[in-house]
């Protein structure tokens, strides 16, 4: 459908900046694994299930539960003021750097924007390999929001990357050696990827970016072992599959939901959940119906994809509120009863607790100034009409299509029962309106303005949540967007970084900010972690300022403040002074 | 005396364009001139509509083809827009027999459509119909001309011309609808300098319609419509997701490198200046505020411009004046554009001179590009 007619001439020029980019990674040869160093460990499924208490950060939200939260106390509420940095990495890339560092033992890997991979020594910051993923240039067509990537999934001896380019990499995880490279789609039809892998039973799971341009997003499981594909799960049901009758005939083929976060797997029900994004085309009007599974969690079958149930955030999406903001398991007990449920904080501003047994709706709470939702009747929720563009209405509305909350995940704490929730204060104009033409004939779609929430004076805070009442306990508030996820500790403590570089440490009771890095390189929007080597307890985070928020940022992305950021990719490990 | 006017050889109706500028301004005693141009799209994207201000200011004096919507009669931004010299907009196609009103479509009719278009919307006040959305015109008109569905809403032009090319299959015939965002006013596009032919074609219509000769140049693609009214249409300054710039095709000419030559001084100093401050607030999120880049490519040393990329100065003007800023493309003044080109040069080592750099000898220049910093 799409045909392809770049020219070649002004690839060139791509290419180049491409190639020189690979020279200069480049220049850090391999390094030996010392002798000191323990011998690759493999990363079994009894590893991958007990994550939460493994020494190391083993996967993307660190466990299956999505929890962001990790046991370890050595750095607590009583000595953070003591956290040094241990060692940095400066990558040499400009654009938005959001992964984790994931670490199985001595071995801590992080991926690049434009798909590079980082292995080095999780104590020194040694670099051991590295991996250069040759992106072929038309992929970057497709990318919306930034040539981001979301870090790396290990399972046995692999490690595994999604790129743009729509290829899921294996490589060993001891010295970088390629074991297989699987293309999914061809660069260049309308997907991408950026998300990290979730391994689920020997198969790695992923799912495509691509909500803009007129695509089917699905969610595909591979064989870890030889990157064979076992199942493919498209998020827009065919006519004559359920939820087909929720869509114009036809329609199915061009209706979005791509898949582009990290699911989260229910071990105990053997299933696997998955965020699913916006319908396309933008303009609702265009398309009637529910528009399944747009702007919804679907549960899987992790052995063969097929869904078991769903719920839907945004019914009939015209704002752009993907529904593909993760989700995180956690018992809470809600007017008195015991659920196991999973929280996510929507892009639509509101926050759910659903029952993960069966996709039925616990509460939902608004978590910052949200108007399109309105609210829930038996279960399902609904949506204001007058805040709906037409062609012949504009509508001011919040949140802003950027969302309550983007991809920056939250982390929850056990202890606590609260949930840690970035967000972001701003609603838009938006208008259905006829802006395009082909061949003289005219299109519809959208047009917006992304502007200040006017109930707020900020553009960010980051806050928490009570799990047991989705009701706001404290917040910290930010004249800067706060576009980082978040991270939760068993010491009591709380880590998320701010956009103008400064890495904190909040008490996770009270807020109160026990700990502030010294200014960073540039505004912070990686996943923080956290692992243990040798007995000692490190804190990582990229600095490294891009993402959707510069870009499509409107009125906040000219606010000065947040034009001054300055970009550069550069991870930081923190440990306790001795 | 000449009129020039822009038509967009990718539309349908570009020959009967042609016609009606052609004997509008006779009955003026002027001569038309035309100018074609692809106003197609890149690949899935549309035509940017930001690129007809481009046209009015270089290549014609008016740009045909491009016709508002009669609801919501906005225009691309930076032009206006003639009276209308005529009316056309979506259609109800039908196989084999003449089409009836919508609501005589028997309960529960499939009816093709294609993806992002007006007639997507139809079907909500008219629930006997039921929508079949088809990625594109051609696959909605082969699944009706195949008798898949019995009937399809499409864009009476591109009727015209399937039923051109495929003569010897199944007749369609088609009839234009009267629903919210159906109609669409033709009209001529242009800026201040096309004032005055805008005033001859505005005429020249007035007597064609009188004579009752406008009827037969529009035919069929068209209709002369019952709104001879003078325009009353706003300029439309939005930003459109849908028309964010996929990094999609850039066209570049090969022109031949001056070796040995030496940079000359096509801009001045105050210009660069100007143009720092354009960059600033337009570019520098993307490209970096050293010029260095970030999500976009570097636009300065040997990475954007060495001696074996080629490039002339109309190359990377022809970029950044058509494709940038990535997003909203085209919604700069021009002399915005001529001021960020000269920063760009002063920032690749190239000298100031006496004179700014127009809009028009960016356009043209054959200077090569090749930087001289790092
Ligand atoms: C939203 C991000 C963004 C903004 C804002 C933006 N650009 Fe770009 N620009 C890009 C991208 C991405 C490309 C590469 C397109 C591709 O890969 O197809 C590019 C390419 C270019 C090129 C071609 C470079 C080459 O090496 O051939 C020029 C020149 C340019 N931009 C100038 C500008 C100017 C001048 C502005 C401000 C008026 C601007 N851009 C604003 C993202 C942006």
């Amino acid at each position: 459908m799409r045909n392809k007619a770049g020219s070649i001439e002004f690839k060139r020029s791509r290419v180049e900046l491409l190639k020189k980019a690979a020279l200069v990674l480049l220049a850090f040869a391999p390094v030996a694994v010392t002798a000191a160093q323990a011998p690759y460990e493999p990363v079994t499924d009894a590893r991958l299930l007990a994550a939460q208490k493994d020494p190391g950060w083993l996967m993307y939200r660190r466990d299956y539960t999505s929890s962001g939260y990790a046991p370890f106390d050595q750095i607590n509420t009583g000595n953070v003021a003591q956290l040094k940095p241990a060692f940095d990495y400066e990558t040499g890339l400009k654009q938005g750097h959001e992964s984790p560092a994931v670490v199985n033992g001595h071995f801590l890997y992080v991926t690049t924007p434009l798909d590079h991979l980082i292995a080095m020594d999780a104590t020194s910051g040694k670099v051991l390999w590295k991996y250069d993923h040759d992106l072929s240039k038309a992929a970057l067509k497709t990318v919306c929001c930034d040539v981001v990537n979301r870090g790396v999934a290990l399972y046995q001896n692999n490690v595994y990357m999604a790129t743009l380019d729509n290829h899921v990499v294996a490589l060993d995880g001891a010295t970088g050696k390629v074991k297989w490279s699987k293309a999914l789609m061809a660069p260049d039809v309308g997907y991408a990827m950026t998300l990290a892998p979730l391994i689920v039973k020997g198969k790695v799971v992923v799912g495509v970016s691509g909500g803009e341009y007129g695509a089917r997003g699905f969610v595909e499981a591979l064989d870890a072992k030889t990157g064979k594909m076992l199942w493919q799960t498209h998020t827009i049901p065919a006519p004559n599959e359920p939820g087909g009758d929720t869509w114009p005939k036809g329609a199915y083929k061009t209706g979005g939901g791509a898949a582009w976060l990290t699911g989260t797997y229910d071990a105990e029900n053997d299933t696997l959940m998955w965020g699913v994004g916006n319908p396309g085309p933008w303009l609702a009007t265009l398309r009637p119906g529910e528009n399944l599974y747009t702007d919804s969690v679907i549960a899987m079958n992790p052995s063969n994809g097929k869904i078991k149930w769903h719920f839907q955030y945004t019914p009939h999406d015209t704002w752009d509120y993907d529904g593909t903001n993760e989700t995180v398991m956690t018992d809470l007990t809600y007017q008195g009863k015991p659920y196991k449920a999973i929280v996510s904080a929507s892009r639509n501003g509101w926050f759910y607790a659903i029952d993960r047994t069966n996709g039925k709706l616990i509460y939902m709470e608004q978590f910052t100034h949200a108007t399109s939702v309105a609210g829930q009747k038996d279960g399902k929720v609904y949506t204001d009409d007058d805040m709906r563009p037409t062609p012949d209405k504009e509508v001011f509305t919040c949140p802003s299509f950027l969302g309550g909350k983007n991809w920056w995940p939250i982390s929850i704490n056990p202890n606590t029962q609260m949930a840690y929730v970035p967000t972001m204060h701003t609603c838009m104009k938006m208008k259905g309106a006829a802006v395009s033409y082909k061949a003289g004939l005219p299109f519809l779609g959208e047009s917006f303005t992304v502007m200040q929430d006017p109930t707020q004076k900020n553009w960010g805070s980051v806050q928490a949540i009570d799990l047991n009442t989705g009701k706001q306990v404290w917040t910290h508030e930010s004249d800067l967007p706060w576009n980082d996820g978040t991270l939760s500790t068993g010491g009591g403590l709380m880590f998320s970084g701010s956009a103008d570089g400064y890495f904190m440490a909040f008490d996770a009771k009270s807020g109160n900010v026990l700990w502030k890095s010294d200014q960073l390189s540039s505004g912070i929007i990686g996943v923080p972690s956290t692992y243990t080597v040798d007995g000692t307890q490190y804190v990582a985070v990229y600095a490294g300022w891009g993402g959707a928020t510069p870009i499509w940022g409107g009125d906040m992305a000219n606010d000065p403040k947040v034009k001054s950021i300055p970009t550069g990719g550069h991870l930081y490990v923190f440990k306790l002074a001795k | 005396m000449e009129v020039v006017a822009c038509i967009d050889q990718s539309s349908p109706a570009a020959t009967m364009d042609m016609n009606v500028v052609r004997a509008a301004v006779a009955t003026q005693g002027y001569s038309a001139r035309f100018e074609k141009f692809d106003g197609s799209g890149v690949g899935d994207d549309p035509y940017s509509e930001k690129n007809f201000h481009k046209l009015t200011s270089s290549r014609c004096q008016l740009v045909l083809g491009f016709p508002v919507d009669v609801q919501a009669p906005l225009l691309p931004t930076g032009v206006k827009g003639s009276a209308p010299y005529g009316q056309t907009g979506f259609a109800l196609v039908t196989r084999d027999h003449a089409p009836p009103e919508l609501s005589q479509l028997a309960e529960g009719t499939e009816v093709a459509v294609a993806y992002e278009t007006a007639p997507n919307l139809f079907f909500e006040h008219h629930t006997n119909i039921q929508s079949d959305v088809h990625p594109d015109n051609d696959d909605a008109l082969d699944a009706l001309a195949k008798g898949k569905v019995k009937a399809a809403m499409l864009w009476a032009p591109i009727v015209v011309q399937y039923t051109q090319r495929h003569a010897k299959g199944h007749k369609l015939f088609f009839a234009l609808l009267n629903e919210p965002h159906a109609r669409w006013d033709l009209v001529a596009l242009y800026d201040d300098s096309g004032v005055a032919a805008a005033e001859v074609f505005d005429k020249g219509v007035g007597e064609l319609r009188a004579s009752g000769r406008l009827a037969a140049l529009l035919a069929p693609y068209a209709v002369v419509g019952d709104r001879p009214t003078a325009s009353a249409v706003k300029p439309a300054n939005v930003v459109s997701r849908n028309e964010y710039n996929r990094g999609g095709l850039i066209k570049v000419s090969n022109t031949k490198k001056k070796s040995g030559a030496k940079a000359p001084a096509i801009y001045s100093a105050e210009q660069a200046s100007a143009g720092q401050q354009v960059f600033m607030s337009n570019c520098s999120m993307c490209h970096g505020a050293d010029l260095g880049g970030i999500t976009g490519p570097a636009l300065k040393g040997q990475k954007f411009a060495s001696a074996k990329d080629d490039f002339a100065v109309s190359d990377i003007f022809g970029i950044l004046s058509t494709q940038m800023p990535a997003g909203r493309p085209g919604t700069l003044k021009p002399e915005e554009y001529a001021a960020v080109m000269a920063f760009i040069l002063q920032q690749n080592g190239y000298p100031a001179g006496p004179n700014a750099l127009t809009y028009a000898q960016a356009q043209t220049s054959k200077v090569p590009l090749i930087s001289s910093s790092k």
